[in-house]
């Protein structure tokens, strides 16, 4: 078992033992886990970009392979999110070591489950991408000669070819994630395991992870990722605007030193300041995607939203309910509970990846980009 | 260890075995997989990480995503018993009428049309010719029988069906029938329409007039061909200025200002037979008129929209269908007093095939929610159309039949004579591609029923499962015309639109052995192409030896007197630039692909459908530009023209003038071409995409300015948006 690094004496207090309630710990056997995560991701992200092929719209249609290899790797955060989920719910019901075959079956199923659900998700906002794109090119294609009843009737056909694409794909990603964990466990002889040796012993006294470092480890990444996704639409927006370009530049310097500032002092300046680049930016995206910003080129009119917006978005909201945790939690000292738990932490921190790697894909970055196809959408 | 746990080694021999056989199953699977589909998906060019995406799409969609669902027409019972026709040339309007007429064409404003809004760009006396000589054709609607044989009514594993009538009675399976008349948009009535024999140096003025909403014959329309009743004719492919062009750019900016020509009236489209530049070595040497109209030129073409141009070369007598002067090539020609000319064993071949409702299949396309036909009640069987033609739109598949026919009649026959013909091949199918070889057979042809065939491999109805190879085609003639040189060829492939002339010496065989009366040749289609999308088999691909189909019945008949000759040199190509290749970083690229939309499939260029008041932008080319697809008068370039994959071909067709095919899959071909496509060192005006594959072409843009088109020829890709605008720019 891998030893977390234990406060000062002074600080501990006695442990409250709680046989019924895993604490977590760092054992968990990230083969396994991103092993049947890049599995399950690789696998359902081919029949989601195959069946962009038969309905897909045609800007996205063009770099099959790309795309697939793209959207896997962006995707995988997530899944690997979804088995630590998965992880911590079985270690929560079945703690113990000597679980039987039904408990392996189980385990499995839930993981079928989880990565099923993921895929369905990605297979379902890409349908409803290529449905907004289709919808745009509608009117081109029937020079007048489809309107109003036939207009509608050709924008319901194309909506049921994308449900019709959403359910066959549902069922294909959960046929292929049964294929793939119960192939998975066979090559792991027959063993899930996603941890990577047994259980502590019965009763032994488990040991917390500090709740300072798993909560600074998120509140860090989070502004680290809020910081990632604004530099990464700095060439947009400056192409666009240069002020709009130095301002996000300016942002990610902002967001990155208040992350550099929780890691190295800690104290109540540095989450201030964690709170104010966070809230101040979601304050203004809040404002230019509803009434619009009154400067710019397009002063006055509100901006749509996008992936990579409504990620750094998240990320900030998500900095923000952390930092007032931490001040709930200074201020009444709740003994003996860790605010986040080794599990709940891991899964935050893949959960943010995720997060930002999605915020990448649709931030118009080159090879990242997940909206690119053709290059040219009709105007 | 716990009670319950079985013991160590048999953990450990538990574990091995479930781990090797993950291995070893997948390994099997991947080898399995490879070796099974590997040849299948390079056969369509899928074999590409690309590809495999592309055929798991194609898959999904013909299993599940699209209706497209072809009839099983009636068996013909008695094929090769109806004689080819072969049409006379069309004679022109005496001079004297033409001068009756109320509105007389003209080169003057308002002359050029019945709307009385536009003139002809340029008249034959500023090119230093003659005035036209006028024709006058009607588009009328007529029936049209497409066999005298009776027909037993199968189904899709051959077994006799039922069938229907008009009044609705039934009829029992294994019941013979005579196929009802089918109804037909045709030139002057007929499928195919007129042929017009013209020469170089004589204009010709066709005054086309819109007579289909007149139904003298009370005749079932059904449900296609222009619902609006408009047509636009197109001279495939003349140099001709735009207003004469029958292009859908033009149409629907100027002239018309809409997608055809509507009932009632008409428009002189003016063939100045004039080529382009001035260049003698631009003179082509067959062209044919169809309909153009926007949205339903497959639907007009396959409603008998056809017709017919050779154009002859008398300079120098060349080639003016006189077998004992210039080239002499095969022809003895007969000069008429209506002032026409006909020219005997120079045969046109206008293939096409076509699809007879069964009466039980849905007709159901996403046109039908467009309300083109409210009457029929689409999505509908018909019984009442039984045994007439059938056709949907079937943008994902592309529209193909599985009764073949030659000259408007299905499998008939020639009888010919013991001396060289010269046969001017027109694909005029909708998708459809055909490989054509000349075989003999003992047994004679057998229907593919009664070898077992069923569902696709029912398409042509018959075989000559003995079919062996017995002559040799000499090519003399591709698109752009007269070849630099004649190619002697076993088969060649002929792609919608497309033309080849070839001459066929039925004096002797393959072998030498001389030919004797009673003989019989069958041209014969081996290339298997169960839907529009591309071949399942031919010569160059997977080969099927079983798939010989005969389409058309030669009978060797009597010797006759032959003065011709296949000369060694036909017509020099005009040169191409020595550095041409200079031009290749600004020239202009198109991609056509395809896109799923309003529940069917759409075919774009470079993203975009066809729009019709606007130029196409090309791709970025190397030089970094997206230029637009304008051109100045009197330029030369090149462009790109590539196949966005999937596993369809296209072919694709510019207007206007032709082009030299300078590359091919990025490997010049301007001296050898590449496997499969021997005509690419001649000239032509529609590139054959394979799957996956590229075109550079070089071509000018002479002598006119105004609005044109560039499309696949493939017209269910054409009606679903595969077009573009260009245009000519002074």
């Amino acid at each position: 078992m891998t030893a977390v690094s234990r406060p000062p004496q002074a600080a501990m207090r006695s442990e409250v033992v709680q046989p019924r309630v895993y604490d977590g710990n760092l054992d968990v056997a990230w083969l396994t886990v991103l092993g049947l995560a890049a599995s399950m991701a690789f696998a359902d992200m081919f029949w989601v970009v195959s069946l962009r092929q038969v309905a897909g719209a045609i800007e996205r249609t063009s770099d099959p392979f790309t795309d697939w290899v793209r959207e896997s790797t962006l995707l995988l955060p997530t899944y690997v999110a979804a088995v630590l989920c998965v992880r911590v719910v079985r270690r929560r019901r079945t703690p113990s070591a000597a679980a039987g075959g039904t408990s392996r079956v189980g385990t499995a199923l839930v993981l079928v489950g989880a990565g099923t659900l993921v895929g369905v998700l990605a297979l379902a906002a890409s349908s409803l991408y290529d449905y907004r794109l289709e919808l745009a090119l509608l009117g081109h294609t029937a020079h007048g000669s489809c309107v109003a009843d036939c207009l509608d009737s050709q924008r319901t056909s194309t909506a049921l070819l994308q449900l019709k694409s959403l359910g066959l794909g549902s069922a294909l990603v959960l046929a292929t994630n049964l294929v793939v964990v119960g192939w998975v466990a066979a090559l792991l002889g027959g063993r899930l395991r996603l941890d990577r040796a047994g259980d502590p012993p019965r009763g032994h006294r488990r040991i917390g992870v500090h709740h300072r470092d798993g909560l600074t480890a998120v509140v860090v990444s989070a502004l680290v990722g809020a910081a990632v996704l604004h530099a990464a639409v700095v060439p947009e927006h400056a192409s666009e605007w240069l002020v709009a370009g130095a301002f996000f530049v300016a942002l990610a310097c902002v967001q990155a030193g208040a992350a550099g500032a929780v890691v190295h002092h800690g104290g109540r300046v540095s989450w201030t300041a964690a709170a104010l680049v966070s809230a101040v930016p979601l304050a203004v995206w809040l404002w230019s995607r509803t009434v619009g910003l009154p400067w710019g080129p397009e002063a006055g009119a509100a901006e749509p939203l996008g992936v990579a917006d409504l990620a750094a978005a998240t990320l900030e909201l998500a900095t923000l309910v952390l930092v007032g945790s931490w001040a709930r939690h200074r201020r009444h000292r709740l003994a003996g509970r860790p605010l986040l738990t080794v599990d709940t932490t891991l899964i935050a921190l893949v959960a943010l990846l995720a997060v930002t790697a999605l915020g990448l894909g649709g931030s118009g970055l080159g090879w990242l980009d997940l909206t690119s196809g053709t290059g040219h959408v009709p105007g | 260890m716990s009670p319950e746990e079985p013991p160590a080694a048999a953990q450990v021999s538990r574990r091995l075995f479930l781990r090797t056989g993950a291995v070893g199953t997948a390994g099997l699977l991947g080898v399995s997989a490879h070796a099974a589909w590997s040849p299948l998906l390079a056969q369509r060019g899928l074999l590409s990480p690309d590809g495999v995406f592309s055929a798991v799409g194609t898959a999904l969609a013909d299993a599940v995503f699209y209706t497209e669902h072809f009839p099983i027409s009636p068996l013909i019972l008695h094929p090769f018993e109806d004689q080819l026709p072969v049409p006379r040339a069309l004679a022109p309007v005496a001079l004297s009428d033409v001068r009756g007429w109320s509105l007389p064409p003209g080169p003057g404003l308002g002359e050029q049309s019945s709307l009385r809004n536009e003139r002809h760009q340029k008249w034959p006396s500023q090119v230093g010719y003659p005035d036209p000589i006028v024709y006058q054709i009607e588009l009328l609607v007529r029936p049209h029988s497409w066999t005298t044989s009776k027909v037993l009514p199968i189904d899709d594993e051959g077994r006799p069906t039922e069938s229907f009538d008009r009044e609705g009675r039934v009829f029992a399976p294994g019941t013979e029938r005579t196929l009802p008349p089918s109804t037909i948009y045709g030139f002057n009535g007929t499928f195919p329409g007129p042929m017009i024999n013209a020469e170089y140096g004589r204009p010709v003025l066709v005054r086309f007039v819109n007579r289909l909403d007149e139904n003298p014959y009370a005749l079932d329309r059904q449900d296609f061909g222009a619902p609006d009743w408009s047509f636009l004719t197109h001279l495939h492919n003349g140099h001709t200025a735009p207003e004469s062009d029958g292009n859908p750019h033009y149409a629907m900016t100027s002239g018309p200002r809409s997608m055809g020509y509507l009932p009632g009236t008409w428009v002189d489209n003016l063939y100045l037979n004039w080529p382009a530049g001035g260049d003698e070595r631009e003179k082509q040497s067959f062209f044919w008129f169809h309909d153009h109209r926007m949205d339903h030129t497959g639907s007009n073409v396959y409603k008998g929209m056809v017709g017919l141009y050779p154009i002859y070369d008398p300079t120098n007598a060349m080639d003016m269908g006189d077998e004992r002067r210039g080239l002499r090539l095969p022809g003895v020609r007969t000069d008429r007093a209506d002032g026409a000319f006909d020219v005997a064993y120079h045969i046109p071949l206008a293939l096409h095939d076509l699809s007879l409702d069964d009466g039980v299949t849905l007709h159901h396309d996403i046109h039908d929610t467009q309300g083109d036909f409210p009457g029929t009640g689409n999505p509908a069987e018909h019984p009442e159309w039984w045994g007439t033609t059938f056709f949907k739109h079937f943008p994902n598949h592309g529209f193909v039949g599985d009764v073949f026919g030659v000259n408007g009649v299905a499998y008939p026959a020639l009888e010919v004579k013991r001396r060289k013909y010269r046969f001017r091949f027109l694909d005029a199918s909708v998708a459809r591609i055909y490989e054509l070889a000349l075989m003999s057979s003992t047994q004679g042809p057998r229907s593919a029923a009664s070898l077992g065939y069923v569902d696709d491999e029912l398409q042509g109805q018959y075989r000559i499962p003995d079919g062996q190879r017995c002559m040799r085609f000499t090519q003399i003639a591709s698109d752009g015309g007269l070849l630099p040189f004649p190619l002697v060829r076993d088969s060649f492939e002929l792609w919608p639109a497309k033309r080849r002339e070839v001459v066929v010496d039925f004096t002797r065989y393959l072998d030498g052995s001389p030919t004797t009366k009673g003989d019989v040749v069958y041209l014969t289609n081996v290339m298997k192409m169960p839907d529009g999308r591309m071949w399942e088999s031919s010569s160059r691909s997977s080969p099927d030896a079983a798939y010989k189909v005969p389409i058309l019945k030669f009978v060797i008949g009597d010797t006759a007197p032959d003065d011709s000759q296949v000369p060694p040199v036909l017509r020099p190509l005009p040169p191409l630039p020595p550095r041409w290749k200079d031009l290749m970083p600004n020239r202009l690229i198109f991609e056509v692909k395809r896109g799923a939309l309003g529940g069917e499939t759409e075919w774009l260029i470079n993203g975009e459908p066809f729009e019709p008041d606007s130029v196409a932008r090309s791709l970025k080319n190397p030089a970094g530009r997206r230029p637009l697809a304008e051109q100045r008068m009197g330029s030369f370039n090149l462009w790109e023209i590539r196949n966005g994959g999937g596993g369809w071909v296209h072919p694709f067709h510019l207007h206007m003038e032709e082009h030299r095919t300078v590359m091919r899959n990025g490997r010049d071909v301007t001296t050898t071409p590449q496997r499969g496509h021997p005509d690419d060192v001649s000239r032509e005006d529609l590139a054959s995409l394979d799957p996956n594959g590229s075109v550079v072409v070089y071509r000018g843009f002479r002598d006119f300015v105004g609005p044109y088109v560039a499309h696949c020829h493939n017209l269910a890709h054409e009606d679903h948006s595969m077009m573009f605008g260009w245009s000519i720019t002074p």
